[in-house]
């Protein structure tokens, strides 16, 4: 029995097709792979070590940040820079350690003014110097010593 | 959707700088606040005078909304001085 002998241009149709159906399967496989990794769970489920970033503390960073912060107005901030100088000035003057705690908290006072201006409008910044405040302190402190 | 979520992302931004903004009627408001005058409000309720004299000292007049005046002057090395008006 003789099987009837294709035409070139149904070779030609049907190698087409062949590739067409090849590419659509690829298509298909590429997208599924893609979706599966997405969707993927972690291979590690169990509790990975955490590690803490704490940024350093740099008095003259938070300085800038005051200085650069719209949260308060130039009136303000010389307002704020008058008590910080006349609290230094106060600082340097004392001798004895009672004198240096009253100076502490006028300082504690000063800090409680700047996060009250800050709160509302630079909240990230409040934090910061809330967070460093003994810090700051600290900084004060050594530059009388 | 997607366009709709980043369109309303960059307004909200814009507003929150928008916010960030202090008025110079707030501003001194709250320097007055902070030295320890009376101003009876969040704002001062109008700037008479804002000039600069010959050695560079800003000088501002303002009113309170509770009526009180307030002289206020800031020298070149940034030393603000208030005194009430009378």
């Amino acid at each position: 029995m003789k099987t009837p002998r294709c035409s070139s241009s149904v070779k030609l149709q049907r190698t087409k097709l062949f590739f067409g159906l090849i590419t659509i399967f690829l298509g298909i496989m590429i997208s599924s792979t893609a979706t599966a990794h997405s969707s993927t769970k972690p291979i590690f489920v169990g509790a990975l070590p955490t590690i803490e970033i704490v940024p350093a503390f740099s008095i003259d960073t938070l300085i800038e940040r005051l200085k650069s912060t719209k949260a308060i107005g130039l009136f303000t901030k010389l307002a704020l820079k008058g008590d910080v100088e006349d609290l230094m000035e106060n600082i340097r003057k004392a001798d004895t350690k009672s004198d240096l705690s009253k100076s502490r908290s006028e300082f504690d006072g000063l800090v409680l003014k700047t996060l009250t201006l800050l709160d509302d409008k630079d909240p990230t910044l409040a934090e910061d110097i809330y967070v460093a405040r003994d810090q700051i302190w600290q900084s004060i402190i050594e530059d009388k010593t | 959707m997607k366009h709709i979520t980043a369109i309303a992302f960059f307004i909200a931004l814009l507003l929150s700088f928008g916010s960030y903004a202090v008025t110079i009627e707030e501003d001194i408001a709250t320097m007055l606040i902070l030295k320890g005058f009376d101003c009876g409000g969040k704002t001062v309720q109008k700037i008479n005078s804002d000039m600069t004299d010959d050695n560079g000292t800003r000088l501002v007049n303002a009113t309170c909304p509770n009526g009180n005046t307030f002289n206020i002057s800031v020298s070149k090395k940034g030393k603000i001085t208030v005194e009430l008006q009378k």
